[in-house]
C-alpha cells in the first residue's frame, strides 16, 4: 500500500499551493488579517507581512513536494503543519472569536473543524515523512486518484470557508424540495398592523404624545384594535387605533382618545 | 363578562364610532407641535438618560423591578397599570422573570426609581445570516455564533421585501442576510422569532 504514501506528497502539495498562492497574491493582505489571531499575536504591519511570506513559503513548500518529495521536504511540511496546529491553539485561547485566516476570503471563527484539518495536514505530512517512493514511480493510478479526491472531499469538508460553495446550496436544495416551514395559518401578524399604523396619517398625528407601547390588542369586525398609553399635557389618556385587517390604505387607520374616566375625547 | 372584555368592548365602540364623543378637548392642542415643541429633559451628549434603564431583572417585588445593568448600574422601575410590557408579544408584568434583560422607558422619579411606560423585555435586534431551516426554527449565525431562532406559530412573521409581514417564513433565504427581531431565552443562545426582515 506504498501508493497511498505517494499520494501524501500530491495533497499536500495541492492544499499548500492553492492556500499559499492565495495568500501570496491576496491584494489587500493587511484587511486579510484585520480580524485574526495573527493580528493579536503579531501586531497589524508585521501580520500582513508575515501573511504573505508565509504564503510564498507554502507555495515554495508545495512546488518542492512535486518535484523532490524527499525526507527533508516532508520534515518541512511537518514543521509547518505543527505550526498551523500551534498556532490554532494560541488563536482558540487568546482570541476565540476571531477567524483563523488561513484559507480563502471568507473569516469564519475557529471551531473542532480548523483542528482536524489542521491535523489531517500533519498526518499527511508524517506518512511523507516516514518515506515512500516518489509520486511518478508507477502508483495505481485509479485507486491514487480515488484517495486523492477523498482527502480532497474531506479537506473541503472541514473547511469553514468553503461552506458556501457546497453545503449552503445543499441546504438550500433540501429546503426546496422539502420546505420545512409552511402550514402555517393565514393569520395577519401583529407586526403588519404595527407595521401599517406607524406609516398612517393617525399614528404621526399621535405619536409625539404615546407614552408606552402596545398595551393591548384584538379583532373585532374585520379591525385590530391597538392600545396605546398617552401622556397629555394635563392627564393620562389611552390612544384606540383601529387598523383594518384586510389591506387598505393607511388613511383609513382611525384613531380615538379616552381619558381615565373613560370620557372619550375629540380629537383636533 | 370580566372587566377586560367589558373594556375592550367600550374601547372598540369608541375606536369605530359606536360611542358619542362626551368630552370636547378642553385640553389645549393636541397638534404634534405642541408635544415636540415642549423642552424635554436635558441630556448631555455622552451623558445617562434620565428616561431609560436597561439591565438584567435581580428581583420583583410586587410591582418594582429591580435590576443591574451591563456597566454596574442598579434601578428600581416602578410598574403599573399603564406600563406596556413586550415580551415577544404584548405581555403583562406576570409574564416577567427574574433574570430577563430589559429595555425601560419612563419618567424618573424624586425618589430615583423610573416610572416605566414601557418595557421590553429580552427584545434582541441583530443582523445575521441564514444557515439553515427546520420545521420549527431557523438556524442563524450571527458573527461566526450560531443562533437558533425558534418560529412561534401565530406571532413570529416574516417581512419580505418590505412588504406588509406575513407568518409564511419558507421564503428566508437560506445563506442570506436577515435582521431578525426577537425575545431571548436567557442565558441560551436562542430566541423567540418576532419578525425576520429578508430580501428575496
Amino acid at each position: 500500500m506504498t501508493w497511498t504514501a505517494q499520494a501524501q506528497p500530491l495533497f499536500l502539495a495541492g492544499v499548500l499551493g492553492w492556500s499559499g498562492l492565495a495568500k501570496a497574491i491576496d491584494d489587500d493582505p493587511r484587511g486579510r488579517v484585520a480580524d485574526t489571531a495573527l493580528h493579536r499575536l503579531l501586531g497589524g504591519r508585521l501580520a500582513a507581512d508575515v501573511f504573505v511570506a508565509l504564503g510564498i513559503g507554502e507555495a515554495v513548500l508545495a512546488l518542492a513536494l512535486l518535484a523532490a518529495p524527499g525526507r527533508p521536504v516532508a520534515l518541512a511540511a511537518v514543521a509547518l503543519t505543527v505550526g498551523f496546529l500551534a498556532y490554532l491553539t494560541y488563536a482558540a485561547v487568546a482570541t476565540p472569536q476571531a477567524s483563523c485566516g488561513c484559507l480563502g476570503k471568507k473569516k469564519v471563527r475557529l471551531s473542532w473543524r480548523s483542528f482536524a484539518r489542521a491535523g489531517m495536514l500533519l498526518a499527511a505530512a508524517l506518512v511523507t515523512a516516514f518515506g515512500a517512493p516518489a509520486w511518478w514511480q508507477s502508483p495505481p493510478l485509479l485507486p491514487l486518484f480515488l484517495l486523492l479526491a477523498g482527502e480532497a472531499a474531506l479537506f473541503v469538508a472541514l473547511s469553514a470557508e468553503l461552506d458556501r460553495l457546497w453545503l449552503t446550496p445543499l441546504r438550500r436544495l433540501r429546503v426546496r424540495v422539502a420546505p420545512p416551514l409552511t402550514g402555517t395559518p393565514d393569520v395577519v401578524p401583529l407586526q403588519a398592523s404595527i407595521s401599517a399604523l406607524v406609516r398612517s396619517p393617525a399614528y404621526r398625528a399621535m405619536s409625539a404624545w404615546l407614552a408606552s407601547d402596545v398595551l393591548d390588542h384584538w379583532d373585532a369586525d374585520g379591525w385590530r384594535l391597538l392600545v396605546y398609553g398617552v401622556r397629555l399635557p394635563d392627564r393620562r389618556a389611552t390612544a384606540v387605533f383601529a387598523v383594518p385587517l384586510a389591506q387598505a390604505r393607511l388613511d383609513a387607520i382611525r384613531v380615538t382618545l379616552v381619558d381615565e374616566e373613560d370620557t372619550v375625547l375629540a380629537l383636533p | 363578562m370580566t372587566p377586560q372584555v367589558d373594556r375592550r368592548q367600550f374601547l372598540t365602540r369608541a375606536a369605530l364610532g359606536g360611542v358619542t364623543i362626551v368630552g370636547a378637548t378642553a385640553l389645549g392642542s393636541l397638534a404634534p407641535e405642541a408635544a415636540f415643541g415642549a423642552a424635554g429633559p436635558a441630556v448631555a451628549p455622552g451623558g445617562v438618560d434620565p428616561a431609560f434603564a436597561e439591565g438584567r431583572i435581580t428581583a420583583i417585588a410586587g410591582s418594582m423591578l429591580l435590576t443591574a445593568g451591563s456597566d454596574g448600574t442598579l434601578n428600581r422601575i416602578q410598574t403599573t397599570s399603564g406600563t406596556s410590557v413586550w415580551k415577544l408579544t404584548p405581555a403583562g408584568l406576570g409574564d416577567v422573570r427574574i433574570g430577563d434583560g430589559l429595555y425601560a422607558r419612563g419618567v424618573r422619579m424624586p425618589d430615583g426609581s423610573l416610572a416605566a411606560d414601557a418595557l421590553w423585555v429580552n427584545i434582541v435586534s441583530l443582523d445575521a445570516h441564514v444557515v439553515s431551516l427546520a420545521s420549527d426554527r431557523v438556524h442563524l449565525d450571527h458573527h461566526g455564533s450560531r443562533l437558533v431562532g425558534h418560529v412561534v406559530p401565530n406571532v413570529s412573521a416574516a417581512v419580505y421585501n418590505g412588504t406588509p409581514a406575513v407568518t409564511d417564513l419558507s421564503m428566508v433565504p437560506v445563506g442570506g442576510h436577515v435582521h431578525v427581531v426577537g425575545a431571548w431565552r436567557p442565558d441560551t443562545t436562542e430566541i423567540d422569532v418576532s419578525t425576520v426582515y429578508a430580501k428575496v
